[in-house]
């Protein structure tokens, strides 16, 4: 091998080597993501995850988002949901298809649904929203797949969500007709 | 092939030489028009279930590829029946292939992981690295571009030649997969072109976004062209070089039966691996493509099991 190859071949080793060094060293960011159904819990799930997109693809809600390359490669291409923009179903296609166990599977069963999955939680700001401010809504309690459960309603369709019981699905933070939204899902740390 | 047949010594039977060239050209194709079809299924079953299917029909673009989808069934069984980043890990109905540098990543070992590594890892070892002579997409790219390049060239444009050697892999696939056995993180994902193109493809048709995965495909794609041939492959690629440490075992391998040859050495010049059949050595970069069997003009050179002692 000639002197010159060399250099080049080193350099291109190099290169490629260190900036992937840097983005592994670089910090996972401290914002919590919301993930989709049935995840581990944070570093469990973070090795788990193969990126291989299998979950976004069979979402048929296209709800399921990938952390970009630059937040590091710890987060880089693991799946997160952003209910604002699109909420899950709990279709639990997902946990299904995931071929390494980042996402336990759940049946598509409203009990196991509702025993298993700890996506997050929805927390509404009282100050927001509408029924609790002289009108009324109660958008979020007819968007929430566990009517009753999760969720009820008071005199003056004023809603309150049932910690131990609301998965964190999203859908109501997704159809809150407040802007900003006075629900959102706090994802389960 | 009459012509042919007078280079051939008397009393030799005709031997099967292996797969004609087209076939596997139109697997490559398969696979790399699969890369660009699966988004395009994801986008359709979604908007079935989200109930704005008719929005997609009036495409006219969706109208062509739903024509051509059409002797397969439906789009949306399709969709939900192929999962994955062909060439990297995917699904298709029942059965799942994964890439062998998953390997590393053992923290998420799991009886389904494991049980897709089986049948890729088997055929290597039985025939050596076919992957990147059969099913890689961006094998396939990187050879399209080849040829671009040799046009280039027929036509009197003088580029640079720079090779460097086949070594650089081993140490990028050493590096990648001790740190992804350090840290349970994988670079390969970023890395491994295939792995990267299907990502990338995906976000940009289902998604409208482009990431920073297409710069780099970009940047290889246009360094083969002007300054490296086949950069990646021959000299950088990891997984390329896990399937070459593997093909060592591998049980066919390509033989020149003595008689036959002719010494015309269109073989050597058909191979992009730099592997010299005519002088017997045929080692673990071979991919399996078959150019020189289809470039022998006498039928000398065919796919065997082992017979005596080969250089790995």
């Amino acid at each position: 091998m000639q002197r010159r190859d060399f250099l080049i071949g080193a350099s291109t080793t190099g290169i490629l080597a260190s900036l992937l060094a840097l983005l592994g060293t670089r910090p996972a960011e401290a914002r919590l993501r919301l993930r989709p159904p049935g995840a581990r819990d944070e570093p469990d799930f973070l090795v788990r995850c193969i990126r291989c997109n299998r979950c976004a693809q069979v979402c048929p809600n296209d709800c399921i988002k990938f952390a970009p390359l630059l937040e590091g490669l710890a987060q880089a291409g693991t799946p997160y949901i952003v209910p604002r923009e699109q909420a899950c179903m709990l279709c639990m296609r997902c946990t299904q298809i995931c071929p390494t166990g980042a996402l336990q599977p759940i049946a598509d069963v409203p009990e196991e649904i509702l025993a298993k999955t700890a996506m997050g939680t929805a927390v509404i700001d009282t100050h927001l929203c509408y029924s609790y401010t002289d009108r009324t809504c109660g958008l979020c309690y007819e968007a929430c797949p566990l009517q009753d459960v999760a969720i009820t309603l008071d005199t003056w369709e004023k809603p309150t969500i049932h910690p131990d019981r609301c998965v964190g699905c999203g859908l109501c933070e997704r159809i809150c007709y407040q802007m900003p939204q006075a629900v959102r899902i706090i994802p389960r740390p | 092939m009459t012509m042919h047949a007078s280079h051939r010594p008397a009393g030799l039977a005709k031997r099967r030489t292996g797969p004609r060239p087209v076939l596997r050209r139109l697997i490559q194709a398969m696979i790399l028009g699969g890369v660009f079809l699966l988004p395009y299924l994801h986008v359709f079953a979604t908007l079935r279930s989200q109930g704005q299917r008719d929005v997609l029909l009036e495409t006219p673009h969706w109208r062509i590829l739903s024509g051509m989808l059409h002797p397969f069934g439906d789009p949306e069984a399709l969709a939900r029946g192929v999962q994955g980043i062909p060439g990297w890990t995917i699904t298709i109905g029942p059965w799942s292939l994964s890439d062998p540098l998953l390997l590393f990543d053992w923290h998420a070992w799991s009886l389904p992981l494991l049980a897709s590594l089986l049948i890729p890892v088997g055929l290597t070892l039985l025939v050596g690295r076919y992957f990147c002579g059969w099913i890689c997409p961006t094998g396939f790219l990187s050879e399209v571009i080849w040829s671009l390049r040799r046009g280039l060239i027929a036509r009197g444009i003088r580029l640079p030649e720079w090779r460097i050697g086949s070594r650089w892999r081993f140490l990028l696939l050493a590096l990648g997969g001790a740190y992804a056995a350090l840290s349970g993180i994988s670079i390969f994902p970023w890395l491994y072109p295939p792995a990267v193109l299907g990502r990338e493809v995906f976000a940009a048709i289902a998604w409208s976004q482009a990431g920073i995965g297409l710069v780099f495909m970009l940047g290889l794609g246009l360094s083969e062209l002007l300054v490296a041939p086949r950069l990646w492959c021959q000299s950088l690629c990891p997984g390329g070089a896990l399937y070459a440490l593997l093909s060592k075992f591998r049980l066919l391998r390509i033989h020149r039966e003595a008689q036959a040859c002719i010494a015309c050495a269109r073989c050597v010049q058909a191979c992009a691996f730099a592997q010299d059949p005519l002088r017997d050595q045929v080692g673990m970069d071979c991919t399996a493509c078959g150019a020189c069997v289809q470039a022998c003009p006498t039928q000398a050179l065919a796919w065997s099991l082992p017979t005596r002692k080969e250089p790995a």
